[in-house]
């Protein structure tokens, strides 16, 4: 099987009737794109890693915050517990409200979280979890 | 050129593999949660259907499906209530003695 002479190579070949330095120029022109293609794919996964972490943190906090003793702090404090539990991944904010479904009260958890990885932290990815109340 | 398409072609394919497994677990705790609080309120005798409605409502507003892709399931075994929730396609099982039995 013969080799196909790659892009930049029959590029330089064309143009300068010489192909001499193109392996450089071969990576600049696809290695550098395929390394920024692979590292966006990376960011998306984690993003939606972050998403699914945010979710238990949310829905545990959400489960506490409807309890007949529940309170919102002890929904916080557990919603951070989650958090923290993992490391590399910080809880910017975790608020608690209170609403209604159909006329059944609700509490409605809301986590923010980053992580250093996630665009160096710059991004907050939230999620949140509403939970009927028991009788109070 | 074969790297860049090697790159993209294998990235997309990791994404949404990604995306589909993280999307699983998500319905899964969302599954165990719902189960969770519905055995919870059976047990004391507070699973209204309001309340039974307004459940699956608030499973369905966290995961932003339609609520009739929620379902949740009410048996007793004596004196157990069990409980079981399916959320796209993912299941979970919670049982608890129901109060005053």
């Amino acid at each position: 099987m013969r080799n196909r002479p790659s892009t930049v190579r029959r590029l330089l070949r064309q143009t300068f009737h010489n192909d001499s330095g193109s392996a450089p120029l071969e990576f600049l022109a696809f290695g550098l794109p395929g390394v920024f293609i692979i590292l966006i794919a990376m960011q998306v996964v984690n993003s939606a890693y972050l998403g699914t972490v945010a979710y238990d943190a949310a829905a545990e906090a959400a489960w506490v915050a409807a309890l007949a003793d529940g309170t919102d702090q002890a929904a916080q404090d557990r919603g951070a517990r989650v958090v923290s539990a993992l490391s590399g991944v910080r809880a910017e904010s975790i608020s608690v409200s209170h609403g209604e479904i159909a006329g059944v009260a609700t509490s409605q958890v809301t986590v923010r979280v980053t992580s250093n990885i996630l665009g160096f932290g710059a991004f907050q990815v939230s999620q949140s979890v509403e939970a009927v109340d028991e009788t109070k | 050129m074969e790297v860049l398409v090697v790159a993209l072609v294998g990235s997309i394919l990791v994404v949404s593999f990604a995306l589909n497994a993280f999307a699983a677990q998500k319905a899964s705790f969302a599954a165990q949660q719902l189960a969770r609080q519905g055995v919870r309120l059976a047990a004391q005798h507070q699973l209204t259907p309001p309340r039974l409605l307004a459940l699956r409502m608030a499973a369905a507003e966290g995961l932003r499906i339609a609520a009739n892709e929620v379902k949740l399931d009410l048996q007793t075994e004596g004196a157990v209530g069990v409980v079981s929730a399916t959320i796209k396609g993912q299941t979970a099982t919670a049982k608890m003695y129901l109060e005053g039995k």
